[in-house]
């Protein structure tokens, strides 16, 4: 009797204890999550105290000692005797506020999510992996190891990540693990290279190929080139035009013979709009301070924990200031005493698709070049986090993977099946040897060298210099291709559609000291049509580049200040061209189009918070858009195709009201005009917005209400941990381009100086810890939304004071 | 701590009866015992310090389940608090949200006592059980 009840208690104990100590589903384990002693409780940081604090540590594997100092936003400033102290101790910090978001995107990129969240992330997980997200890291990381300095500083920067997660108890661990109920693993500098490739995913794996084909085959090349033409009809290049040729071009390859490909009876995702980003620099004869200034803000899904960390690094020939990315060593964006630097992205015709031609139904082989060639095979091992494991193969030409063979559904909708996948990404390369010698950069020569080493994602880097030089390279690795090669599908057996060299790093588009006074770029065209050779047919639209070169070219005696007023700049440019000739359209307007056009002619363009002219005017102008292109370009699952872009369509509108793409194919004996288009959609953009308010036209249209524009944490649906409808004007095609998940991830703003009188100034959407229990979790977003910035404390040396150092932590070996 | 409380309240009538019932010197030891042992080990470590106290002191299975109930709960009801109020509740609002408690801090507070005060509860009746069985 006895012995039954102690028996029972006792089971009913452990029972209970081992209830509490496993997740059930998407739950955390109770028990562990819930104690204040190893829970979430722990990770609760207190409030900040005005009151600095120092602290010691050792740091297995220090050559010598560092100091780290925090400022009052959390931003360290890290001092060090070497290279190697410098990037352990990079990779330290880093880790301390961001271990579980490194981890987290670094699983992502290398198709390991199953791990951490199980089945339901296979697909997202095999597209990656498919896409060749590790086999590229793999190549890159080869590359990036042949560099002594690189080497040094990915061993560096992985050491200092794992001497911090070696320091990790259960109870310190970051919330994330205890939420999700794993633990990190150790870091490695394929994780770094990993990391710089998912940004390649991120900018550079847009493909219309796919669709462009479908196109081709529905319509003919004619229209297809009419409609989709190769450059647009307002623009902007980044590269002004006129400007003089400094290289002897090389001759262009042979094109491939015509080929009109089986396109896809299968198979999307548009490129976000909002991707993209503006950067600009003036010289000294349009600045207040006689010496440069330049600006950037790349625009990149707005999340949190954000996407950079700002910090410091003082070593010896280096004392660079900046954004990094969590995972990879160096500064990203940024400046040093002499110069300063920072990125937007080059939308290159990088992604090329090969139809591919087996042998037989045992794709062992492929046609190519008049013969059959060997099919390399790759197998790939998904893990789920109940430890079950789901095998893969990936198929490869000497192009690269076959995506998704013909019966699979592609993961994104834009990928065709059956086709092998020439990527940029793939290739073996030394991003991290650009990075290195810009944060040590002096000059002009300078940074020309350091740019010389990168491949991908091209970006358009620009540049100042405190010797009065600016500049602009649009940079990267890009193929020598013949022209429009590419912009659809290819034929995989012809050797001459293959990519057949590379432009020489020396012919980039680039410009140095323009008679203009400034250079800039946002995204748009690189060049305009004279540049020798083909870097892509369509560009990012041209009203951000447009609106910065109007502003820049009219201003003078520029200032830090006047280029953060640019960088919030919520003019609409898109409406400022159109909107007059669209109400123009609306012949007899009703009562109710009558008020709402009232609004809109009193507009002053501006997409401002409280306003609701660009709620109405971004509204109809899309849903006239789709009224236009749907009948005849409508996405449909098995062939998908792409609208013309807004620009052709405004070409249309201004030029061809009468074309026969107005008339909606799907109403017979009736021919539509674009009058009854531009009043029918007016009409449909008020009876929408009614019915999304319950309330007719007023203050509740706010244009940031519509936009509700929300910085998100890396887990979906963890609204409590994220910054939900953050009031904030600007918008797609705005130079503020803040859209509803995207926008300015990281402004900075730079005013150079002579013998160390650099001035910075920056922000990011969030803050500098990951930890959402810090108070620096998100205490930039404020500032970030009113547009501001803060000064950036660039110490000149270890024993320079300044009171806005909170925190100093000696790391010793 | 817990000690004094029981013993300055012995002169009220119920309330004195039931705090009495819950705190006691072996209460203490259970939060002495818990508290350094969480430092070193999981949580779990509440049930065997639960365990041990009451397999050592307890007097009846009922005096067990209470003190080791009343210990931890005690115990983790004063690190909660602290946590919450040193940090002006950054994060408990943020996970009461997560979890479906509303945002409700003081909720997610009261469910976090009751499950260490459960697993110290059971944990302590089955110490006293264990060993009234072993004795004969």
């Amino acid at each position: 009797m006895k012995y039954s009840k102690a028996i029972v208690s006792l089971a009913f104990t452990i029972a209970l204890c081992y209830a509490l100590n496993r997740g059930w589903g998407t739950a955390p384990a109770f028990g562990r999550f819930l104690s204040p002693f190893t829970g979430f409780w722990v990770n609760a940081e207190k409030p900040l105290s005005d009151k600095p604090v120092q602290g010691s540590l050792q740091l297995a594997g220090l050559q010598d000692e560092v100091t780290i100092e925090y400022d009052e936003l959390g931003i360290p400033h890290i001092f060090a005797n070497n290279d190697h102290d410098l990037y352990l101790a990079q990779g330290y910090v880093t880790a301390k506020d961001r271990l579980w978001q490194m981890e987290f995107q670094t699983h992502y990129a290398a198709g390991r999510l199953t791990e951490i969240v199980g089945e339901k992330a296979l697909e997202s997980d095999k597209y990656n992996r498919r896409m060749g997200a590790v086999y590229g890291a793999e190549k890159s990381l080869a590359g990036m190891m042949e560099d002594p300095q690189s080497k040094v500083a990915l061993e560096a920067y992985s050491e200092g990540v794992n001497a911090y997660i070696d320091q990790l108890k259960v109870r310190t661990l970051p919330v994330e693990y205890k939420l999700l109920g794993y633990q990190p693993e150790r870091w490695t500098p394929i994780k770094s290279a990993l990391f710089l490739k998912n940004m390649s995913f991120v900018l550079a794996s847009g493909t219309d190929d796919l669709r462009m084909t479908n196109i081709l085959r529905k319509y003919g090349r004619e229209v297809a080139e009419e409609l989709f033409p190769n450059y647009p009809f307002e623009e902007s290049p980044i590269i002004p035009t006129g400007t003089p040729q400094d290289f002897t071009p090389l001759p262009l390859p042979k094109a491939p013979a015509d080929f009109v490909g089986t396109g896809s009876m299968k198979a999307s995702t548009e490129r976000d709009k909002g991707i993209g980003s503006n950067n600009w620099a003036v010289s000294g004869s349009k600045s207040a301070s006689g010496l440069p200034l330049l600006a950037n803000d790349p625009h990149l899904t707005l999340s949190l924990p954000s996407i950079w960390y700002q910090m410091q690094l003082v070593g010896p020939n280096v004392n660079v200031y900046g954004a990094t990315m969590p995972g990879t060593p160096n500064v990203i964006s940024g400046f040093n005493k002499d110069i300063a630097w920072g990125v937007t992205n080059v939308g290159a015709d990088i992604v090329d698709w090969y139809e591919v031609k087996f042998k037989d139904a045992k794709m062992n082989e492929y046609w190519h070049d008049g013969q059959w060639k060997k099919i390399t095979k790759r197998p790939e091992r998904y893990i789920m986090k109940n430890g079950e494991v789901v095998l893969d193969t990936v198929l490869f030409t000497h192009h690269g993977p076959i995506v998704y063979l013909d019966n699979e559904k592609p993961f994104k909708k834009n990928i065709p099946t059956g086709h092998a996948l020439r990527w940029i990404a793939h290739d073996k390369s030394q991003e991290l040897t650009t990075f290195y010698q810009l944060n040590r950069a002096k000059n002009y020569d300078d940074y020309v060298k350091a740019l010389s080493f990168y491949a991908a994602p091209a970006q358009n880097f620009v540049f100042a210099s405190n010797q009065d030089d600016i500049a602009l390279w649009v940079n990267g690795k890009f193929p020598l291709k013949a022209k429009l090669q590419g912009k659809y599908i290819l034929d995989g057996t012809d050797k001459m559609a293959d990519w057949q060299g590379f432009i020489p790093h020396a012919h980039n588009p680039h410009v140095k000291n323009p008679a203009r006074g400034f250079v800039s770029s946002a995204n748009q065209s690189s060049t305009d049509p004279i540049y020798p050779y083909y870097i892509n047919w369509e560009f990012a639209a041209s009203e951000r580049g447009r609106r910065i070169n109007q502003r820049l070219e009219g201003m003078s005696k520029i200032t830090v200040d006047s280029l953060r007023a640019l960088q919030n700049d919520n003019y609409n440019l898109k409406a400022a061209g159109i909107l007059d000739k669209l109400i123009s359209l609306v012949k007899a307007p009703t009562a109710k189009q009558a008020k709402a056009i009232k609004v809109l002619q009193t507009w002053n363009k501006q997409n401002d918070v409280g306003e609701i002219a660009p709620t109405i005017f971004e509204t109809w102008s899309n849903l006239l858009y789709e009224s236009i292109w749907k009948d005849e370009f409508a996405y449909d699952e098995n062939i998908p195709m792409k609208y013309p872009s807004l620009d052709k369509t405004i070409q249309l509108i201004k030029q061809e009201p009468t074309a026969k793409w107005f008339d909606n194919v799907n109403t017979k004996n009736k021919v539509e005009t674009l009058e009854e288009l531009a009043s029918t959609s007016l009409t449909a953009t008020l009876d929408s917005l009614a019915k999304w308010q319950k309330a007719d036209m007023g203050d509740t249209w706010a244009w940031a209400n519509y936009k509700s524009t929300d910085i998100k944490h890396l887990i979906p649906g963890l609204d409590a941990f994220s910054k939900m409808n953050v009031k904030i004007g600007g918008g797609t095609g705005i130079v503020n381009a803040t859209t509803e998940r995207t926008g300015p991830s990281w402004r900075m703003i730079i005013q150079l100086g002579k013998n160390n009188a650099v001035k910075g100034y920056g922000v990011i959407p969030g803050g500098q810890s990951g930890n959402p229990g810090s108070p620096h979790y998100d205490d930039m977003v404020e500032t970030w939304r009113q547009g501001k910035l803060n000064e950036l404390l660039f110490l000149q040396n270890k024993n320079e004071k300044s009171a806005r150092i909170k925190k100093t932590i000696k790391l010793t070996k | 701590m817990a000690n004094n409380i029981s013993t300055s309240d012995k002169e009220s009538t119920f309330l004195g009866k039931l705090v009495s019932a819950f705190f006691s010197p072996l209460t203490s030891i259970i939060i002495m015992l818990a508290f350094v042992s969480q430092y070193f080990f999981d949580w779990w470590v509440i049930a065997l310090a639960a365990f041990t106290a009451c397999y050592l002191q307890a007097k009846s299975s009922g005096e067990a389940f209470r003190k080791g109930a009343g210990g931890i709960a005690m115990l983790w009801l004063l690190v909660t608090l602290y946590y919450h109020i040193a940090t002006d509740g950054i994060l408990s609002s943020k996970i009461a949200s997560i979890l479906p408690l509303n945002g409700n801090a003081g909720l997610l507070i009261v469910i976090t006592v009751l499950i260490g005060g459960l697993v110290g509860g059971f944990a302590g009746m089955s110490g006293y059980l264990v060993r009234s069985s072993l004795n004969k």
